[in-house]
């Protein structure tokens, strides 16, 4: 059992990573930002690209994900998404250029580099590591480590940099944040660079483990669940969610079936929505008339 | 010649779901992106039905449409509480979960084997009387005062509570109407194509609805038939790839998002009455914005 | 005189925030009641549990002797209580009729089936709502502008016709939320008319959130003051503006 937790780290340091950009979105714009997906796919292409065309390094194909993820994230946000915002669109009509971007995205992948996988060429060891009863594979840890370390300097920029604090302001409310001297367009971006950034190293873990292919951007919907999971407008609680949607779905697959493990985990969402929305550590929602 | 039929069948038959969504979306302002669900549920309903039961065609059609209607009205019971952004992710997670369901149950529906051999009972007749009846049907509701009530929870919701509306049942209202046209939708896909696989209604499947509606704008009928005449057969006329309609669909959907949200014929409708008007006296000029807080023109 | 309105020990917090804090408060039949106080002093907030919009976190609510604290929306509505909203909310992209015709729908009955036929109790009851919902627009003076949708309308008729459709779901109460915000003298005087104009004809009773104190002065039977969420001072308008507390939760104590 405790080798399944340990593989469940692995898939959730992943989903912490999609999940926390997501939430970060959520709490300063208040909606879902569904073109998520695309950067999550477009770092896994980038890296692998990286990786056969350009240099066999782990660490520059990390970077190229890292810095195509922001940089496209931002690309989107100025096209698609600033126009929107500032003719004061309804929210919805945010979430659906999201997927329209989305649709875009995967479906020129699939015209252009074509629709089959990508395998990465091996760059890390095959051999499982040994630790006491538990087997783990390298890859797995370098997942974790990078992943808990991106985490980690997330952390410090929102609790301790004036940015941070900003954005943390601004996520009470965007309009009072602008009142106060805070450049919000400039945040606007920060926030979806952070979350690129992110989403591209995400990218690159599941082209490591999974290969690429120009669906994977379906993976952020495992995102969403865990950062509804955890509680929505809550960042420690996607992380939380993350992980602990990880380690459940490992479970599921090992014990009961490997086919039933979206199925719960689409489960778990409608349950969660249904009796508590707010999720693990969000506080319910009150709207004031 | 049975080419153009075909493409007609099936735009005729994908404009029924598109109309339910239309009332949904368009009318009643909920976005969902889980209809393809509900054309699953009527899908595999009656062709089941059919098979198994020996349930005659017509008969599997509208069982497959009420049971797609209960099914939404049981999630909707609670999902229907959830504000905005909740609902929409509830919704994509109740179509694929359909989805995966039906992937998961091989004995009953075949799973991603597909499900063959589906009794025919599909012809161009059948669907444009359908498609007439579903026309009439909605815009009588829409025209009744259901219809703008529904309308009043999209407009402005917490007013509409203090009008005396109460919200949650017309919204569950207008789920069940769409949720069990798209069942019918999907019954009548079931035995046009005579076959099924699971895909077939998935996220791209319900996108697609919900794109149309959004291309044809809200809060019209005549937008969603437009749309839904132009999305579907076009790419088939033109022989496009399925992924170059797809980045179609989404270059369309984030251009109207950014450039024209009322799509192409938003909170306007093409009625006999307003034919006749048009034909009758010189066009009088749209009611356009106000300045300087002058009156309108009427 | 009868009590129409009553609120008694009525507290509202939303978590740690005090909204409204043991408010007592009753509005007679008849009365014109006005409400102030300085911004955030809970009057909204009041309105808003009045209307079932949030339901109490303490005390009760009364609407003709039954209890309303807690119920939904739209019950509160179907039992005589109507409102406008400080900040507009109009059904913006239906017509100035419309969005009359859609509050005045209350009063029919006939169900889906019907619609969908268009069966002879769906004409007839579609025909009534109507012509009531024309003589309503007629009364707020809108008739020529019965086409225009509500969201190209001039602000001042914007604020006219919130009224005529809070006034078609038939209110015994009707609550106004600064009904005379952003509108000149001229304006306001024309709005008290109208006011005056409908309490009569519908022999409504009426409580009104404003700011512009002449429109208070000039309109209300019976005044109360509230300043974070306690009510200071009740009385006749004239009292109230020599209330010393008023005076100072508006301008502040003299250094």
């Amino acid at each position: 059992m405790l080798q399944q937790i340990v593989n469940g780290l692995s898939i959730g340091s992943v989903y912490a990573l999609m999940a926390v950009g997501y939430s970060l979105v959520y709490s300063l714009l208040n909606f879902t930002n569904f073109a998520h997906g695309v950067v999550v796919t477009a770092g896994a292409y980038l890296a692998f690209f990286t990786l056969t065309l350009v240099r066999p390094s782990f660490a520059v194909a990390l970077l190229a994900a890292m810095v195509g993820g922001g940089l496209l994230s931002i690309t989107y946000e100025i096209l698609a998404y600033r126009p929107l915002l500032i003719k004061g669109g309804r929210r919805l009509f945010l979430i659906i250029a999201g997927l329209g971007i989305s649709t875009i995205g995967e479906n020129l992948i699939i015209l252009r580099i074509g629709g089959r996988f990508k395998a990465y060429p091996p760059i890390f060891p095959m051999e499982p590591l040994h630790v006491g009863p538990v087997e783990i594979a390298v890859v797995d840890i370098m997942i974790v480590a990078v992943s808990l370390i991106a985490l980690l300097i997330f952390q410090l920029i929102i609790s301790r940099t004036r940015a941070g604090l900003a954005i943390r302001a601004a996520a009470h409310n965007l309009a009072t944040a602008g009142l106060m001297g805070v450049n919000s367009d400039a945040l606007v971006i920060l926030v979806f660079l952070i979350a690129g950034t992110l989403a591209g190293l995400a990218g690159i873990f599941l082209g490591v483990k999974y290969t690429a292919y120009p669906q994977l951007g379906a993976m952020t919907l495992k995102a969403f669940i865990s950062a509804v999971f955890g509680g929505l407008g809550s960042l420690p609680g996607a992380v939380a969610g993350a992980y602990a949607l990880g380690i459940l779905e490992t479970f599921v697959s090992a014990y009961i079936s490997s086919s039933m493990r979206d199925v719960f985990s689409f489960l778990l969402l409608v349950l969660v929505l249904l009796f508590r929305p707010q999720g693990l550590m969000g506080r319910p929602s009150g709207e004031k008339a | 010649m049975e080419y153009w039929t075909g493409v007609l069948v099936i735009s005729g038959i994908n404009l029924i779901a598109i109309l339910g969504v239309a009332l949904f979306t368009g009318f009643t302002g909920l976005f969902s992106f889980g209809h393809g669900g509900f054309m699953a549920i009527g899908a595999y309903a009656s062709a089941l039905f059919a098979i198994r039961a020996g349930v005659p065609v017509p008969l599997g059609w509208a069982m497959g449409a009420v049971l797609a209607g209960a099914v939404s009205v049981l999630i909707g019971y609670p999902a229907l509480r959830l504000r905005g952004d909740y609902f929409v992710i509830a919704t994509l997670g109740f179509g694929e979960t359909i989805r995966l369901l039906v992937e998961n149950s091989h004995k009953l529906t075949g799973g991603a084997r597909g499900l063959p051999d589906i009794p025919p009972g599909v012809n161009i007749w059948v669907v444009l009387v359908l498609d007439l009846m579903a026309i009439i049907a909605l815009r009588n509701f829409i025209g009744s005062r259901h219809g703008r009530n529904c309308v009043a929870v999209r407009e402005e919701e917490t007013a509409a509570e203090t009008v005396g509306i109460d919200t949650t049942r017309y919204k569950t209202i207008a789920l069940a109407i769409s949720a069990g046209l798209a069942g019918l939708s999907g019954a009548l896909m079931a035995s046009w194509i005579r076959y099924l696989h699971p895909s077939m209604f998935g996220l791209n499947k319900s996108t697609e609805i919900t794109i149309a509606v959004i291309l044809g704008g809200q809060g019209t009928l005549t937008g969603a038939v437009l749309a839904a005449m132009l999305l579907i057969p076009l790419p088939e006329v033109l022989r496009m790839a399925q992924e170059w309609r797809l980045v179609a669909y989404g270059l369309i959907v984030v251009l109207i998002s950014v450039l024209r949200p009322e799509g192409l014929f938003g909170y306007r409708e093409i009625t006999f009455e307003g034919f006749r008007r048009l034909c009758r006296r010189p066009p009088s000029p749209p009611s356009g914005p106000v300045l300087n807080g002058e009156e309108a023109s009427p | 005189m009868s009590v129409v309105m009553e609120v008694e020990g009525l507290s509202k917090h939303f978590g740690g925030l005090v909204a409204v804090q043991d408010l007592n408060l009753n509005v007679k039949q008849g009365q014109v009641f006005g409400l102030i106080g300085p911004n955030g002093a809970g009057k909204t907030t009041v309105f808003n549990v009045v209307t079932g919009i949030y339901a109490p976190t303490a005390g009760r609510v009364r609407f003709r002797g039954c209890e309303i604290g807690g119920l939904k929306p739209h019950l509160i509505a179907r039992r005589g209580i109507a409102r406008t909203f400080q900040n507009i909310r109009l059904f913006t992209q239906l017509t100035v009729f419309e969005n009359v015709l859609t509050a005045a729908q209350g009063r029919g009955d006939y169900g889906i089936i019907d619609s969908l036929l268009r069966t002879p109790a769906f004409r007839r009851q579609d025909r009534t709502l109507h012509e009531i919902s024309r003589e309503l627009v007629s009364l707020a003076g809108l008739e020529r502008l019965s086409d225009v949708r509500a969201r190209n309308l001039p602000y001042g008729f914007q604020r006219r016709l919130e009224i005529a459709r809070a006034l078609a779901v038939e209110p015994r109460l009707l609550l106004l939320d600064e009904p005379a915000a952003g509108m000149n003298p001229e304006e306001s005087i024309q709005l008290v008319e109208f006011i005056l104009q409908i309490r009569k004809r519908f022999d409504l009773t009426i409580t009104l959130i404003e700011h512009h104190m002449d429109v208070v002065m000039s309109i209300c039977d019976r005044v109360a003051v509230l300043n974070f969420g306690r009510l200071i001072a009740e009385g006749t308008p004239g009292e109230i503006q020599a209330d010393p507390k008023t005076i100072e939760a508006y301008l502040g104590v003299e250094d």
